[in-house]
């Protein structure tokens, strides 16, 4: 009865009982195949008219391109010398609705090592979705093209379905791994339905994510510097509406309290950013998001006492926290589109102390990756007894916020993805 | 706390709430609407606080500069100016679109004040007669404890313009023939006064009355109306189509809806017969752009921010409200009030919630 609720997105007529009644077909990790099949993918969806307006598309195609499937094949035999891995079945993705990409990279990494998959996908209505959608189907169902051939196009399945524990409970126990995008209410949801003994899961909590830039060092910038960072921020922080994960919601300033002028004029020049480009985002701004960003920051003001910043902006809310760490109340009252709290610093070191457990990822500007890193692995050797939070999972440079990793939340995907096993034969030695 | 009572009194002399230009208006309503900033700036640290993020000083503000505190902000946070034992009553607003509820806090100046002040406006129109009164719901709305919050205070608040309290609605909320015949036989060819929510009205009295096929003759009635065009979106209701089919089963051509909030109960704006909605001289409306919330210009619809002189054991005399509407004039309605004019045309709508915990 579940497989009435269920809508097979791609491939294109295939069904849905037939997939899950076959023995989930499993590949050596970076096989030829699943190489041909993705790299495929990535030049269609690269010449695709449709995908060239919107620069995640081009960034999802861009990053699937054959030099990176060889370069990630390279890095994935060097990581495992001595060792062999392979695929660990049927991978079950439940994939959010807040970054319509994100359910590629998660289908394509396991599918390149090797994992039959099956995925869930949002049944929001979503352009771009629609356009990855399509440009699959016609990988996997045009009979004219070798790669609806490759064997490797069996081991795709895309559905969507209501919210439904039924068939959560009958995916969970066919999946030999499940990876559960979509924040902790979905790990919730999905806890509940029980799987196999051997099944792992990839869980991808609610994360926060910040930006740190050295206002000293953003004042002395040429001009042209300026205005890329302001353009890189706009989109880590606008393209999905802030609430992706990797989003910046608080921005650290470094020598902040010295340099009010040219914060101001940063954000003066976000904001002058998103008066022009603000329709190209995935949502826009609503006029109830406006609405909501007034009382999320009035509700701030009264339990936390911030002070309203560059209160003339029409696309920023900026709230300053005179008193770091935030607390995680404080966080959740966070409603994304472009509400930001901003916390002045005045040395690099305060900074692991103002980051939470649940910190995902901080882009910087103005500063080397090496010092950052130091200066939060200070703290941690320093507080190692108290179980110091303030670990952050990426650090990355401002504009790279959304750029996927191969290691996310923490996770290794590939190896996650793959488990070390040993031939029989070995016991003879 | 004088300040503002004394420009209150001094309104509430006059012979109506609409005899007031805007720079009339002006001279009495900014520092009206400053000493209720100062007061709650004094008694109210989380209006304090909002105060000072933006950055103000209460020594040199303008009225303007006040800020206006999100209607949300009742759902969450409890906002009061006088201590727990001066409160008398507890307002709350039934929140439709959330579960959560606003609370809001009334000492007895502001209670007194808000009735003083809703019987100065609704009498302009009704006469300070009490009119016998026909309440367009079923008996029990107010004596059922769940639905008492909203509607039932809505009719309890209304009840003090009328008498010999008839309902035209019995418990399963059929109309009631007998009844309104009965009431309509022993009052004839006098004013009669109508009360009901919007919704109600049209649902259970105007429907009803077109599908039962009967018509009634109460073309001496006044019909006060109110609780916004929410439920009736869906339908595609407007206000002309709303009375056309009322004059039509009922002969009603006298129809005054208005506009209000359990955050600024008694300054309500009441609908003109030329249809538009008239702030009386407690009360102001500024519209800002859908788009930014900045100021919009003139004629071009809205978010509604609305200003009241009354809440005084409250911080609510300023606030963002999620309605939308559109400032048709200031001071020359053909209907000869003064004061600003407008319609109001419906809520926001919510953006679905997209967070990370969102799968959709």
């Amino acid at each position: 009865m579940s497989a009435d609720t269920i809508t097979v997105l791609a491939p294109k007529g295939c069904s849905y009982l037939a997939f899950i009644e076959t023995e989930p077909a499993m590949f050596a990790p970076f096989s030829v195949e699943s190489i041909a099949l993705v790299s495929e993918f990535s030049q269609r969806l690269m010449s695709d008219s449709r995908a060239k307006s919107f620069g995640d598309l081009i960034a999802l195609a861009y990053w699937f391109r054959k030099a990176h499937l060889f370069e990630l094949k390279q890095n994935f035999i060097n990581q495992n010398q001595g060792c062999r891995r392979q695929a660990r079945g049927l991978a079950f993705h439940i994939t959010p609705a807040n970054v319509d990409t994100m359910f590629v990279y998660s289908l394509f990494l396991s599918l390149l090592v090797g994992n039959s998959n099956i995925v869930r996908v949002s049944s929001k209505k979503s352009q771009k979705q629609d356009i990855i959608i399509d440009v699959l189907n016609q990988l996997l169902c045009d009979t004219t093209n070798t790669t609806s051939n490759n064997p490797a196009a069996q081991s795709v399945l895309i559905i969507n379905y209501p919210h439904n524990s039924q068939i959560n409970d009958e995916l969970s126990q066919l999946a030999d791994i499940r990876l559960i995008w979509g924040g902790d209410q979905t790990i919730k949801t999905l806890s509940q339905s029980s799987t196999k003994p051997t099944c792992i899961d990839l869980k991808f909590a609610d994360k926060y994510s910040s930006a740190l830039i050295d206002a000293s060092v953003l004042k002395d910038a040429g001009e042209q510097t300026f205005n890329q960072l302001v353009s890189h921020f706009v989109n880590d922080a606008y393209l999905y509406g802030q609430q992706a994960c990797s989003s910046p919601r608080t921005v650290f300033w470094l020598n902040g309290e010295k340099q009010q002028a040219i914060i101001e004029r940063f954000w003066r020049c976000v904001d002058g950013v998103l008066n022009e480009k603000r329709h190209t985002f995935d949502h826009g701004i609503q006029t109830a998001d406006q609405l909501n960003k007034v009382t999320k920051s009035q509700q701030l003001a009264i339990d936390y006492g911030v002070t309203f910043k560059s209160v003339n902006l029409r696309w920023v809310t900026c709230v300053e926290f005179a008193n770091a760490p935030i607390s995680q109340d404080a966080r959740a009252l966070h409603c994304g589109n472009g509400l930001f709290y901003q916390v002045a610093l005045k040395q690099l070191n305060d900074l692991a102390s103002m980051l939470a457990d649940n910190e995902q990822t901080l882009s910087y500007f103005g500063l080397e990756h090496k010092q950052i890193s130091h200066a939060l692995e200070h703290k941690q050797i320093s507080h190692a007894l108290e179980q110091a939070a303030g670990a952050v999972n990426r650090i990355v440079p401002i504009g790279c916020a959304l750029t996927f990793s191969t290691v996310w939340d923490g996770y290794d995907l590939p190896q996650s993805l793959t488990c070390e096993y040993h031939k029989g034969n070995k016991s003879k030695h | 706390m004088n300040d503002i009572t004394n420009i209150l009194d001094n309104l509430l002399s006059q012979d109506t709430p609409y005899g007031l230009n805007a720079a009339q208006k002006a001279l009495m309503f900014k520092p009206g609407l400053k000493a209720l900033t100062r007061l709650h700036f004094d008694n109210c640290i989380g209006y304090h606080n909002i105060f000072a993020a933006n950055g103000l000083d209460i020594n040199d503000f303008t009225a303007q500069q006040t800020p206006a505190l999100s209607v949300q902000l009742f759902k969450h946070n409890e906002l009061v100016s006088v201590s727990k034992e001066q409160v008398i009553k507890t307002l709350t607003s039934s929140g439709t679109t959330s579960q959560q509820v606003a609370k809001i806090l009334l000492d007895a100046p502001t209670s007194r004040y808000q009735t003083k002040v809703l019987v100065h406006i609704l009498q302009s129109f009704l006469g300070k007669k009490r009119l016998p009164m026909l309440i367009i719901d079923h008996p029990n709305v107010i004596k059922d404890r769940q639905s008492f919050s909203a509607r039932g205070a809505g009719i309890v608040g209304l009840s003090t313009f009328g008498r010999d309290h008839t309902y035209a609605l019995d418990n399963n909320m059929a109309i009631d023939f007998a009844a309104i015949k009965g009431f309509i036989e022993k009052y004839p060819n006098q004013p009669i006064l109508l009360f009901g929510f919007t919704f109600m009205v049209w649902q259970h009295f105007i429907e009803a009355l077109n599908q039962s096929g009967e018509t009634l003759d109460l073309a001496q009635a006044i019909l006060l109306h109110s609780g916004g065009w929410k439920k009736l979106q869906r339908q595609a209701l407007s206000n002309s189509d709303f009375k056309a089919a009322l004059e039509q089963t009922t002969g009603i051509t006298g129809v005054h809806n208005f506009y209000g909030m359990a955050e600024q109960v008694g300054s309500v704006l009441v609908e003109c017969e030329q249809g538009y909605l008239h702030c009386s001289n407690f009360s102001d409306i500024h519209i800002q752009s859908s788009e930014d919330l900045s100021d919009a210009p003139p004629g071009q619809a809205g978010v509604v921010v609305i200003e009241s002189l009354l809440p005084m054991s409250y911080p609510g005399h300023r606030l963002l409200t999620e309605d939308t509407a559109t400032l048709i004039g200031e001071d020359d309605c053909q209907c000869g009030r003064l004061g600003k004019y407008i319609l109001v045309h419906n809520r926001v709508a919510r953006t679905q919630a997209r967070g990370c915990s969102d799968v959709g």
